[in-house]
């Protein structure tokens, strides 16, 4: 089930750098639920990308290109041309299509090794109504493999966020209950280079709440931004897209300044970061 | 062990947002909450809670009170927490889930007088305790960023400015190609195709006060979903 495509072209990056690709990309077909085979995703790229790239390369501290999980579904089904701007054409940044949204935004967010970059890059384009659907589909865990857990009668329970937990740890960063941040305060200096603070919020059913994740993060940023460095992410759906472009800066805010360099706030993840060009056994 | 498709992404979230540095990170769950792959930061700054509905049926069972037992599942020890008004058995669930896991405070927001003024896409009564509810995250999460952070009696420009300006492609857009007009939006729930064909009338039947006989719609739905067998009866009305 290993399918070819050629990659073509520029891959923007939503954050900063750009890194140019050329070449083969051996990705996995949608997988199977009792799928444990190890496929590989094979991306030779062009060396001359770094001469764009104002950030040190890197590589990908896990492996998830050459062990791809189950469910993901990275299909690729033709030679890939440039875009239909008529069915999914976003401008400058989103011209690649609603699955380089997906991926792109996550994974070729900054910039790494280009002898071995993790892009998985996913673009195709549909010809027709029937070929969109097609592609919509592509967008979520395969249907089989939620038939197949609604069959099996698999529910989420506590195990799953122990799981999750597990799942962090392989990748090199641990999960810590802090009962009293605000009580070590005064003793711990903040780093930047710690995720100090988290801001979880839920949007179910009704989808439009999620217009509000960038909306909320332009304030934060805009309020902010003359008294402290702040810089912000959101994850959503993969099926809901953020909008990255120039018109209202970027949902992500990068300064180079440590914020806050004598008041230490702990919430959140603590972790430890894996080295660089540390490879995860994930 | 392997991820699946939706854990994978979070891990991935996980992974980048720390490499970045980042200062906050805004996560929304997938599935639920209490056995959610975003769930696993014990300490949040802040946790919120909007509008329930009907979805996952067959992960967090088939009524409004069992999906906000998952919900009230995202909130922590110690944190502050948020939501808007609820039905009145979900907010019950929700506060006693606030209770169980020992919450600094649940608070539950109406629509926030400051955006009195505020150009609130699509202009909804939800949208604006969506609004709401996010003014209230930003300003908690802004106070825990910096205290000299002052909460003011009227929006900040900034905010404002976050709250009009925003745009989210392919969510109540609206795209003129020629003479066509397109009007981009999504919904995967009977509740949030309701709202989502309130907004399409509101735009199009206001604007060009077109006969609903000349509507063509497209629908696609997702292969797991069963959304599409209630929309008959969600077709447009002819007000808005």
């Amino acid at each position: 089930m290993v399918e070819r495509v050629t990659v073509s072209g520029e891959i923007h990056s939503v954050f900063k750098a750009r890194v140019n690709v050329q070449g083969v990309v051996v990705a996995p077909s949608a997988l199977e639920a009792t799928s444990t085979r190890a496929e590989t995703i094979q991306v030779q790229a062009s060396s001359a990308a770094a001469s764009d790239n104002p950030c040190q390369p890197e590589k990908l501290p896990f492996s998830l290109i050459h062990q791809p999980c189950l469910g993901m579904h990275a299909q690729f089904h033709k030679t890939l041309r440039l875009p239909s701007r008529r069915l999914f054409g976003y401008g400058l940044y989103n011209q690649y299509g609603i699955s380089y949204r997906r991926f792109h935004s996550v994974l070729a967010s900054r910039s790494y090794d280009v002898s071995h970059p993790p892009v998985i890059y996913v673009y195709e384009q549909a010809d027709n109504h029937q070929e969109a659907v097609g592609l919509l589909n592509t967008l979520q865990t395969p249907f089989v493999v939620l038939k197949k857990q609604i069959e099996a009668g698999i529910k989420p329970d506590e195990t799953t966020n122990e799981e999750m937990r597990k799942y962090l740890d392989k990748i090199g960063y641990s999960v810590h209950y802090n009962p009293h941040p605000m009580a070590e305060a005064a003793d711990v200096p903040c780093s930047n280079k710690i995720w100090t603070n988290s801001i979880s919020f839920t949007l179910p059913g009704l989808r439009v709440k999620a217009q509000l994740a960038p909306s909320w993060t332009q304030s934060c940023h805009n309020t902010a931004s003359h008294m402290i460095s702040l810089e912000m992410s959101v994850f959503s759906r993969p099926h809901i897209s953020l909008r990255f472009g120039n018109a209202f800066g970027s949902t992500r805010f990068l300064y180079p300044e440590i914020y806050l360099p004598n008041t230490s706030l702990r919430y959140g993840i603590s972790l430890k970061r894996p080295q660089r060009n540390q490879r995860s056994p994930l | 062990m392997k991820p699946v498709y939706f854990r994978y992404l979070t891990l991935m979230s996980y992974h980048v947002f720390l490499q970045e540095g980042v200062d906050a990170a805004v996560y929304e769950v997938g599935i639920g909450g209490q056995y959610d792959s975003t769930n696993v930061v014990e300490n949040p700054a802040v946790t919120g809670i909007s509008t329930l509905g009907i979805d996952h049926v067959f992960a967090l069972g088939n009524t409004i009170e069992k999906i906000a037992w998952h919900k009230g599942g995202i909130q922590k020890k110690g944190a502050l927490s948020f939501t808007v008004k609820q039905s009145p058995g979900a907010l019950a669930v929700v506060q006693g889930r606030a209770e169980e896991r020992k919450v600094k405070t649940l608070t539950i927001l109406d629509e926030d007088s400051r955006l009195a003024g505020v150009k609130i896409r699509p202009d909804a009564a939800f949208q604006r305790l969506n609004a709401s509810l996010a003014i209230k995250l930003a300003e908690t999460a802004l106070q825990k960023l910096d205290p000299r952070f002052e909460i003011c009696p009227t929006l900040p420009k900034e905010f404002v400015d976050g709250l009009e300006q925003v745009v989210w492609r392919g969510r109540c857009e609206l795209k003129k190609e020629g003479n066509v007009t397109w009007y981009l939006d999504g919904a995967h729930t009977q509740d949030s195709i309701m709202v989502a064909t309130n907004w399409f009338v509101g735009e199009s039947f206001q604007k060009y006060e077109i006969s609903a006989k000349c509507i063509d719609t497209i629908t696609y739905q997702e292969q797991a979903r069963d959304s599409c067998p209630h929309f008959q009866s969600t077709r447009p009305p002819r007000s808005y």
